[in-house]
Protein backbone atom coordinates (compact mmCIF):
# COMPACT_ATOMS: atom_id res chain seq x y z
CA UNK A 1 0.00 0.00 0.00
CA UNK A 2 1.39 3.51 -1.27
CA UNK A 3 2.22 5.72 2.01
CA UNK A 4 0.72 9.52 1.76
CA UNK A 5 2.16 12.16 4.05
CA UNK A 6 -0.32 14.96 4.44
CA UNK A 7 0.97 17.79 6.18
CA UNK A 8 -1.81 20.62 6.84
CA UNK A 9 -2.55 23.11 9.65
CA UNK A 10 -6.41 22.33 9.50
CA UNK A 11 -7.22 20.16 11.84
CA UNK A 12 -10.77 19.24 9.86
CA UNK A 13 -9.62 19.31 6.42
CA UNK A 14 -6.91 17.03 7.21
CA UNK A 15 -9.42 14.63 9.03
CA UNK A 16 -11.33 14.79 5.72
CA UNK A 17 -8.68 14.39 3.23
CA UNK A 18 -6.80 11.53 5.13
CA UNK A 19 -10.58 9.64 4.77
CA UNK A 20 -10.97 10.51 1.06
CA UNK A 21 -7.28 9.20 0.69
CA UNK A 22 -7.94 6.33 2.82
CA UNK A 23 -11.18 5.46 0.69
CA UNK A 24 -8.75 5.91 -2.29
CA UNK A 25 -6.64 2.97 -0.72
CA UNK A 26 -3.59 4.79 0.50
CA UNK A 27 -2.22 4.07 4.09
CA UNK A 28 -2.29 7.85 5.05
CA UNK A 29 -0.19 9.73 7.92
CA UNK A 30 -1.36 13.05 8.65
CA UNK A 31 0.38 16.11 10.50
CA UNK A 32 -0.29 20.02 11.08
CA UNK A 33 2.86 21.44 10.04
CA UNK A 34 6.21 21.27 8.70
CA UNK A 35 7.90 20.88 11.58
CA UNK A 36 6.12 17.88 12.79
CA UNK A 37 6.55 16.57 8.71
CA UNK A 38 10.41 16.86 9.60
CA UNK A 39 10.44 15.30 12.89
CA UNK A 40 7.94 12.06 11.57
CA UNK A 41 10.10 11.86 8.19
CA UNK A 42 13.47 11.74 10.35
CA UNK A 43 11.82 8.44 12.23
CA UNK A 44 9.96 6.87 9.79
CA UNK A 45 10.61 4.91 6.16
CA UNK A 46 10.32 7.89 3.50
CA UNK A 47 6.59 8.18 1.60
CA UNK A 48 5.54 7.62 -1.83
CA UNK A 49 3.96 11.30 -1.86
CA UNK A 50 3.96 14.28 0.53
CA UNK A 51 0.52 16.11 0.18
CA UNK A 52 1.97 19.94 1.37
CA UNK A 53 -0.84 22.94 2.17
CA UNK A 54 1.57 26.13 1.44
CA UNK A 55 -0.17 28.87 4.21
CA UNK A 56 0.78 27.08 7.62
CA UNK A 57 1.68 29.31 10.77
CA UNK A 58 5.28 28.52 11.37
CA UNK A 59 7.63 26.46 8.62
CA UNK A 60 5.39 27.17 5.83
CA UNK A 61 5.37 24.82 2.83
CA UNK A 62 8.12 26.47 0.88
CA UNK A 63 10.06 26.34 3.51
CA UNK A 64 9.41 22.89 4.39
CA UNK A 65 10.21 21.71 0.40
CA UNK A 66 13.12 23.42 0.73
CA UNK A 67 14.38 21.86 3.93
CA UNK A 68 13.59 18.58 1.77
CA UNK A 69 15.41 19.50 -1.22
CA UNK A 70 18.31 19.77 0.74
CA UNK A 71 18.33 16.05 2.48
CA UNK A 72 19.98 13.67 0.11
CA UNK A 73 17.28 10.84 1.35
CA UNK A 74 14.12 12.89 1.07
CA UNK A 75 14.90 14.83 -2.43
CA UNK A 76 13.36 12.86 -4.36
CA UNK A 77 10.10 12.33 -2.63
CA UNK A 78 7.34 13.97 -5.12
CA UNK A 79 5.47 16.81 -3.08
CA UNK A 80 1.61 17.85 -4.56
CA UNK A 81 1.37 21.38 -3.49
CA UNK A 82 -2.60 21.86 -1.83
CA UNK A 83 -3.71 25.51 -1.63
CA UNK A 84 -6.71 27.71 -2.08
CA UNK A 85 -5.10 30.45 -3.39
CA UNK A 86 -5.73 31.45 -7.15
CA UNK A 87 -1.90 31.39 -7.94
CA UNK A 88 -1.66 27.37 -6.59
CA UNK A 89 0.16 26.49 -9.85
CA UNK A 90 2.71 29.39 -9.83
CA UNK A 91 3.13 28.80 -6.52
CA UNK A 92 4.04 24.96 -6.73
CA UNK A 93 5.95 25.47 -10.02
CA UNK A 94 8.06 28.25 -8.34
CA UNK A 95 9.16 25.80 -5.28
CA UNK A 96 9.87 22.76 -7.86
CA UNK A 97 6.58 20.69 -6.49
CA UNK A 98 5.41 17.58 -8.84
CA UNK A 99 2.08 19.02 -8.75
CA UNK A 100 -0.99 20.61 -7.15
CA UNK A 101 -4.25 20.26 -6.23
CA UNK A 102 -6.59 23.35 -5.86
CA UNK A 103 -8.93 23.76 -2.30
CA UNK A 104 -11.21 22.92 -2.82
CA UNK A 105 -11.00 19.73 -5.13
CA UNK A 106 -13.49 16.81 -6.11
CA UNK A 107 -12.53 14.29 -5.01
CA UNK A 108 -11.73 12.45 -8.52
CA UNK A 109 -9.33 15.28 -8.68
CA UNK A 110 -7.76 14.79 -5.80
CA UNK A 111 -7.13 10.56 -6.43
CA UNK A 112 -6.25 11.46 -10.00
CA UNK A 113 -3.21 13.98 -9.21
CA UNK A 114 -2.03 11.86 -6.59
CA UNK A 115 -2.06 8.06 -8.58
CA UNK A 116 -0.24 9.79 -11.34
CA UNK A 117 2.90 10.91 -9.11
CA UNK A 118 3.11 7.83 -6.46
CA UNK B 1 1.43 79.82 -13.11
CA UNK B 2 0.34 78.76 -9.62
CA UNK B 3 -2.45 76.62 -8.85
CA UNK B 4 -4.36 77.69 -5.43
CA UNK B 5 -5.92 74.74 -3.89
CA UNK B 6 -9.26 75.47 -2.02
CA UNK B 7 -7.43 75.46 1.81
CA UNK B 8 -5.19 78.72 0.44
CA UNK B 9 -2.56 76.49 -0.35
CA UNK B 10 -0.78 76.85 -3.85
CA UNK B 11 0.95 74.30 -6.10
CA UNK B 12 2.94 75.71 -8.68
CA UNK B 13 2.51 73.94 -11.82
CA UNK B 14 4.63 76.34 -14.35
CA UNK B 15 7.41 78.78 -13.94
CA UNK B 16 8.15 81.79 -16.45
CA UNK B 17 11.93 82.13 -17.82
CA UNK B 18 12.22 84.98 -15.69
CA UNK B 19 11.46 84.30 -11.95
CA UNK B 20 9.02 86.95 -11.50
CA UNK B 21 6.41 84.45 -9.81
CA UNK B 22 5.29 85.00 -5.98
CA UNK B 23 4.64 82.64 -4.26
CA UNK B 24 2.65 84.15 -1.19
CA UNK B 25 -0.50 82.10 -0.80
CA UNK B 26 -3.93 83.57 -1.55
CA UNK B 27 -7.46 82.29 -1.11
CA UNK B 28 -9.20 81.03 -4.26
CA UNK B 29 -10.69 83.39 -5.63
CA UNK B 30 -14.54 83.01 -6.08
CA UNK B 31 -14.64 86.12 -8.76
CA UNK B 32 -11.91 86.94 -11.62
CA UNK B 33 -10.16 89.39 -10.03
CA UNK B 34 -7.03 91.12 -11.61
CA UNK B 35 -4.78 93.40 -9.03
CA UNK B 36 -0.72 93.93 -8.01
CA UNK B 37 1.25 91.85 -5.72
CA UNK B 38 4.94 92.42 -4.39
CA UNK B 39 5.21 94.81 -7.74
CA UNK B 40 3.81 92.26 -10.52
CA UNK B 41 0.56 92.10 -12.00
CA UNK B 42 -1.72 89.35 -10.41
CA UNK B 43 -4.56 87.88 -12.29
CA UNK B 44 -6.74 85.49 -10.33
CA UNK B 45 -9.52 83.16 -11.63
CA UNK B 46 -11.40 80.67 -10.52
CA UNK B 47 -11.51 77.20 -11.11
CA UNK B 48 -15.27 76.46 -11.03
CA UNK B 49 -17.08 73.37 -11.98
CA UNK B 50 -20.82 72.95 -11.43
CA UNK B 51 -21.12 75.87 -9.13
CA UNK B 52 -18.30 74.75 -6.98
CA UNK B 53 -15.20 76.53 -6.38
CA UNK B 54 -12.20 73.67 -6.57
CA UNK B 55 -9.33 76.34 -6.61
CA UNK B 56 -7.92 79.21 -8.82
CA UNK B 57 -5.59 79.71 -11.28
CA UNK B 58 -3.27 82.79 -10.80
CA UNK B 59 -1.07 84.15 -13.41
CA UNK B 60 1.87 86.14 -12.69
CA UNK B 61 3.21 89.14 -14.76
CA UNK B 62 5.23 91.57 -14.95
CA UNK B 63 3.89 95.18 -13.63
CA UNK B 64 4.64 96.79 -17.29
CA UNK B 65 3.08 94.04 -19.33
CA UNK B 66 0.04 93.71 -17.48
CA UNK B 67 -3.19 91.97 -18.89
CA UNK B 68 -5.42 92.65 -21.18
CA UNK B 69 -9.23 91.45 -22.01
CA UNK B 70 -7.77 88.62 -24.33
CA UNK B 71 -5.76 87.31 -21.45
CA UNK B 72 -8.62 87.43 -19.23
CA UNK B 73 -10.73 85.74 -21.68
CA UNK B 74 -7.75 83.08 -22.25
CA UNK B 75 -7.26 82.94 -18.43
CA UNK B 76 -10.81 82.06 -17.87
CA UNK B 77 -10.76 79.51 -20.65
CA UNK B 78 -8.22 77.85 -19.60
CA UNK B 79 -9.70 77.18 -15.66
CA UNK B 80 -12.49 76.60 -16.85
CA UNK B 81 -11.19 73.46 -18.79
CA UNK B 82 -8.68 73.30 -16.03
CA UNK B 83 -11.19 72.73 -13.19
CA UNK B 84 -13.29 70.15 -15.45
CA UNK B 85 -10.10 68.19 -16.04
CA UNK B 86 -9.79 68.31 -11.73
CA UNK B 87 -13.46 67.35 -11.09
CA UNK B 88 -12.92 64.46 -13.68
CA UNK B 89 -9.31 63.33 -12.78
CA UNK B 90 -11.04 63.17 -8.75
CA UNK B 91 -14.24 61.11 -9.90
CA UNK B 92 -12.08 58.88 -11.67
CA UNK B 93 -9.51 58.03 -8.84
CA UNK B 94 -12.36 57.76 -6.47
CA UNK B 95 -13.97 55.15 -8.88
CA UNK B 96 -10.60 53.42 -9.14
CA UNK B 97 -10.27 53.27 -5.32
CA UNK B 98 -14.35 51.87 -4.71
CA UNK B 99 -13.29 49.20 -7.42
CA UNK B 100 -9.99 48.25 -5.69
CA UNK B 101 -12.06 48.01 -2.50
CA UNK B 102 -14.45 45.75 -3.96
CA UNK B 103 -11.92 43.66 -5.84
CA UNK B 104 -10.23 42.96 -2.75
CA UNK B 105 -13.55 42.21 -0.49
CA UNK B 106 -14.70 39.82 -2.59
CA UNK B 107 -11.17 37.78 -3.27
CA UNK B 108 -10.43 37.66 0.61
CA UNK B 109 -14.33 36.60 0.75
CA UNK B 110 -13.64 34.46 -1.80
CA UNK B 111 -10.18 32.94 -0.87
CA UNK B 112 -11.43 32.45 3.32
CA UNK B 113 -14.25 29.83 1.87
CA UNK B 114 -11.95 28.05 0.15
CA UNK B 115 -10.81 25.69 3.15
CA UNK B 116 -14.53 25.27 4.62
CA UNK B 117 -15.60 24.58 1.79
CA UNK B 118 -12.64 22.18 0.76
CA UNK B 119 -13.00 20.34 3.91
CA UNK B 120 -17.27 19.82 3.60
CA UNK B 121 -16.46 19.14 -0.05
CA UNK B 122 -13.98 16.41 1.16
CA UNK B 123 -15.86 15.25 4.57
CA UNK B 124 -18.94 14.78 2.21
CA UNK B 125 -17.10 12.96 -0.89
CA UNK B 126 -15.30 11.00 2.06
CA UNK B 127 -18.76 9.81 3.32
CA UNK B 128 -20.35 9.15 0.17
CA UNK B 129 -17.38 6.82 -0.99
CA UNK B 130 -17.32 4.44 1.89
CA UNK B 131 -15.70 6.30 4.89
CA UNK B 132 -16.02 5.58 8.49
CA UNK B 133 -18.82 2.65 7.38
CA UNK B 134 -19.75 4.82 4.52
CA UNK B 135 -23.65 5.40 3.56
CA UNK B 136 -25.26 2.57 2.32
CA UNK B 137 -27.13 4.37 -1.15
CA UNK B 138 -30.52 2.50 0.60
CA UNK B 139 -29.91 4.76 3.39
CA UNK B 140 -32.42 7.89 4.15
CA UNK B 141 -29.12 9.53 4.47
CA UNK B 142 -27.45 9.22 1.14
CA UNK B 143 -30.11 11.64 -0.93
CA UNK B 144 -29.55 14.32 2.12
CA UNK B 145 -25.30 13.71 1.79
CA UNK B 146 -25.84 14.03 -2.31
CA UNK B 147 -27.63 17.57 -1.79
CA UNK B 148 -24.42 18.22 0.51
CA UNK B 149 -22.38 17.56 -2.39
CA UNK B 150 -24.09 19.42 -5.20
CA UNK B 151 -24.57 22.25 -3.29
CA UNK B 152 -20.80 22.20 -1.67
CA UNK B 153 -19.29 21.85 -5.40
CA UNK B 154 -21.66 24.69 -6.66
CA UNK B 155 -20.26 26.93 -3.77
CA UNK B 156 -16.86 25.82 -4.92
CA UNK B 157 -17.28 27.36 -8.24
CA UNK B 158 -18.84 30.03 -7.52
CA UNK B 159 -16.02 31.15 -5.29
CA UNK B 160 -13.76 30.28 -8.18
CA UNK B 161 -15.46 31.84 -10.87
CA UNK B 162 -15.53 35.08 -8.39
CA UNK B 163 -11.71 34.67 -7.83
CA UNK B 164 -10.86 33.98 -11.36
CA UNK B 165 -12.80 37.24 -12.58
CA UNK B 166 -11.25 39.14 -10.33
CA UNK B 167 -7.49 37.66 -11.45
CA UNK B 168 -8.57 38.57 -14.94
CA UNK B 169 -9.09 41.59 -14.62
CA UNK B 170 -6.11 42.63 -12.00
CA UNK B 171 -3.18 40.00 -12.11
CA UNK B 172 -4.15 38.07 -15.10
CA UNK B 173 -4.24 34.44 -14.94
CA UNK B 174 -1.23 32.67 -15.41
CA UNK B 175 -1.33 29.42 -17.72
CA UNK B 176 0.57 25.79 -16.41
CA UNK B 177 1.13 24.64 -19.67
CA UNK B 178 2.40 21.00 -20.21
CA UNK B 179 1.70 18.38 -22.95
CA UNK B 180 -2.28 17.71 -22.72
CA UNK B 181 -4.22 15.77 -24.43
CA UNK B 182 -7.96 17.57 -24.98
CA UNK B 183 -9.64 13.95 -26.01
CA UNK B 184 -8.64 13.17 -22.30
CA UNK B 185 -9.75 16.11 -20.66
CA UNK B 186 -13.52 15.83 -22.67
CA UNK B 187 -13.23 12.25 -21.41
CA UNK B 188 -12.49 13.16 -17.72
CA UNK B 189 -15.03 15.91 -17.75
CA UNK B 190 -17.63 13.64 -19.09
CA UNK B 191 -17.33 10.50 -16.52
CA UNK B 192 -17.46 12.88 -14.04
CA UNK B 193 -20.72 14.70 -15.21
CA UNK B 194 -22.25 10.52 -15.80
CA UNK B 195 -20.63 9.79 -12.53
CA UNK B 196 -23.06 12.40 -10.54
CA UNK B 197 -27.32 11.74 -10.12
CA UNK B 198 -28.42 14.62 -12.14
CA UNK B 199 -31.84 15.07 -14.56
CA UNK B 200 -31.73 13.38 -17.45
CA UNK B 201 -29.79 14.21 -20.88
CA UNK B 202 -27.51 11.80 -22.20
CA UNK B 203 -23.77 13.33 -23.03
CA UNK B 204 -21.91 11.46 -25.93
CA UNK B 205 -18.49 11.83 -26.55
CA UNK B 206 -16.97 11.51 -29.99
CA UNK B 207 -13.09 11.98 -29.53
CA UNK B 208 -11.66 9.06 -32.37
CA UNK B 209 -8.06 9.87 -31.12
CA UNK B 210 -5.88 11.99 -28.96
CA UNK B 211 -5.45 15.44 -29.72
CA UNK B 212 -2.10 16.85 -28.16
CA UNK B 213 -1.33 20.07 -27.45
CA UNK B 214 0.63 22.66 -24.56
CA UNK B 215 -2.18 23.76 -22.88
CA UNK B 216 -3.08 24.12 -18.89
CA UNK B 217 -5.07 20.97 -18.75
CA UNK B 218 -6.86 22.56 -15.41
CA UNK B 219 -8.20 25.43 -17.25
CA UNK B 220 -9.37 23.54 -19.89
CA UNK B 221 -11.17 21.54 -18.08
CA UNK B 222 -12.77 24.32 -16.71
CA UNK B 223 -14.02 25.30 -19.88
CA UNK B 224 -15.45 21.93 -20.88
CA UNK B 225 -17.23 21.49 -17.75
CA UNK B 226 -18.75 25.09 -18.17
CA UNK B 227 -20.25 24.02 -21.74
CA UNK B 228 -21.22 20.57 -20.86
CA UNK B 229 -22.62 22.15 -17.55
CA UNK B 230 -24.51 24.96 -19.45
CA UNK B 231 -25.49 22.15 -22.05
CA UNK B 232 -27.20 19.93 -19.47
CA UNK B 233 -28.92 23.38 -17.76
CA UNK B 234 -30.48 24.32 -21.06
CA UNK B 235 -30.42 20.97 -22.99
CA UNK B 236 -34.07 20.34 -22.11
CA UNK B 237 -32.93 17.18 -21.15
CA UNK B 238 -32.34 15.96 -24.79
CA UNK B 239 -28.79 14.30 -25.89
CA UNK B 240 -25.58 16.39 -25.86
CA UNK B 241 -22.90 15.70 -28.10
CA UNK B 242 -19.28 16.81 -27.27
CA UNK B 243 -16.69 16.67 -30.63
CA UNK B 244 -13.02 16.50 -30.37
CA UNK B 245 -11.01 16.63 -33.46
CA UNK B 246 -8.19 18.20 -35.19
CA UNK B 247 -7.70 20.75 -38.46
CA UNK B 248 -4.06 21.15 -39.04
CA UNK B 249 -2.50 22.58 -36.40
CA UNK B 250 -5.69 23.60 -34.14
CA UNK B 251 -7.81 21.78 -31.78
CA UNK B 252 -11.37 21.64 -32.11
CA UNK B 253 -13.56 20.95 -30.09
CA UNK B 254 -17.89 21.75 -30.02
CA UNK B 255 -20.49 21.11 -27.19
CA UNK B 256 -24.24 20.56 -29.42
CA UNK B 257 -27.20 20.78 -27.34
CA UNK B 258 -30.88 20.20 -28.82
CA UNK B 259 -32.76 22.69 -26.14
CA UNK B 260 -34.28 25.83 -25.75
CA UNK B 261 -31.55 27.59 -28.28
CA UNK B 262 -30.58 31.07 -27.49
CA UNK B 263 -32.64 34.52 -29.18
CA UNK B 264 -30.22 36.19 -31.92
CA UNK B 265 -30.56 39.39 -29.45
CA UNK B 266 -28.38 37.44 -26.88
CA UNK B 267 -25.82 36.41 -28.74
CA UNK B 268 -23.85 39.14 -29.39
CA UNK B 269 -23.56 39.62 -25.47
CA UNK B 270 -23.43 36.14 -24.32
CA UNK B 271 -20.02 35.83 -23.46
CA UNK B 272 -20.09 39.38 -21.99
CA UNK B 273 -19.65 39.45 -18.04
CA UNK B 274 -23.34 38.38 -15.53
CA UNK B 275 -24.82 37.35 -18.97
CA UNK B 276 -26.78 34.29 -18.51
CA UNK B 277 -28.14 32.55 -21.08
CA UNK B 278 -31.48 31.78 -19.40
CA UNK B 279 -34.57 34.20 -18.27
CA UNK B 280 -32.14 36.17 -15.63
CA UNK B 281 -34.12 34.91 -12.57
CA UNK B 282 -35.01 31.16 -13.70
CA UNK B 283 -31.71 30.37 -13.90
CA UNK B 284 -29.00 30.10 -11.56
CA UNK B 285 -25.33 30.83 -11.65
CA UNK B 286 -23.29 34.02 -11.65
CA UNK B 287 -23.20 34.21 -15.89
CA UNK B 288 -19.21 34.25 -15.46
CA UNK B 289 -18.87 30.94 -16.52
CA UNK B 290 -18.75 31.84 -20.13
CA UNK B 291 -17.12 35.00 -19.46
CA UNK B 292 -14.04 33.05 -17.54
CA UNK B 293 -14.14 30.09 -20.38
CA UNK B 294 -13.70 32.47 -23.57
CA UNK B 295 -10.85 34.43 -21.69
CA UNK B 296 -9.06 31.07 -21.02
CA UNK B 297 -9.62 30.17 -24.26
CA UNK B 298 -8.09 33.35 -25.53
CA UNK B 299 -5.22 33.08 -23.49
CA UNK B 300 -4.42 30.03 -25.04
CA UNK B 301 -4.27 31.45 -28.22
CA UNK B 302 -7.62 29.79 -29.30
CA UNK B 303 -11.37 31.33 -30.04
CA UNK B 304 -14.46 30.37 -28.82
CA UNK B 305 -17.82 30.94 -30.72
CA UNK B 306 -21.57 29.87 -30.30
CA UNK B 307 -24.28 29.22 -33.13
CA UNK B 308 -27.97 28.78 -31.97
CA UNK B 309 -31.17 28.46 -33.56
CA UNK B 310 -34.35 29.38 -31.05
CA UNK B 311 -36.23 25.47 -30.09
CA UNK B 312 -33.40 23.39 -32.33
CA UNK B 313 -30.75 24.38 -29.94
CA UNK B 314 -27.05 25.20 -29.14
CA UNK B 315 -23.42 24.67 -30.25
CA UNK B 316 -20.49 26.07 -28.52
CA UNK B 317 -17.12 25.86 -31.20
CA UNK B 318 -13.87 26.11 -29.45
CA UNK B 319 -10.65 25.86 -31.52
CA UNK B 320 -7.50 26.17 -29.99
CA UNK B 321 -3.46 26.45 -31.64
CA UNK B 322 -1.46 23.22 -30.66
CA UNK B 323 1.16 25.26 -29.47
CA UNK B 324 1.68 28.63 -28.18
CA UNK B 325 1.98 31.14 -31.00
CA UNK B 326 6.21 32.77 -30.51
CA UNK B 327 6.35 35.87 -29.21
Amino acid sequence: MKRVLLVDDDDDLREALSDLLAVGGYDVVSVPGGGEALAWLGRNPRPDLILLDLMMPGMTGAELKARLDRDPCLGGVPVVVLSGDTRVAEQALAIGAADWIAKPSSMVALLETVARHV
Amino acid sequence: VDLVEPDGSVRRVAVAPEQIVSSVPCLPEPTTRVGEQDGCAVLGVPLAVAGRTLGALRLTRPRSSGFDTADLALAEDVAGRAALAIEIARAYRKTEEAIRARDECLSVASHELRTPLATLQATTEALLAGAHGGVPSASPLAAPLHSIARQVARLSRLANQILDTIALETTGIDLARTDVDLASVAADVVARVNSIPRPPGEVMLAAPCAVRGLWDRARLEQVVETLVSNALRFGGGKPIAIRVGRREDRALLTVEDHGLGIPSERLGSLFARFERAGAARSIGGLGLGLHLGRAIVGLHGGTMRVESVVGRGTTFFVELPLSPARP
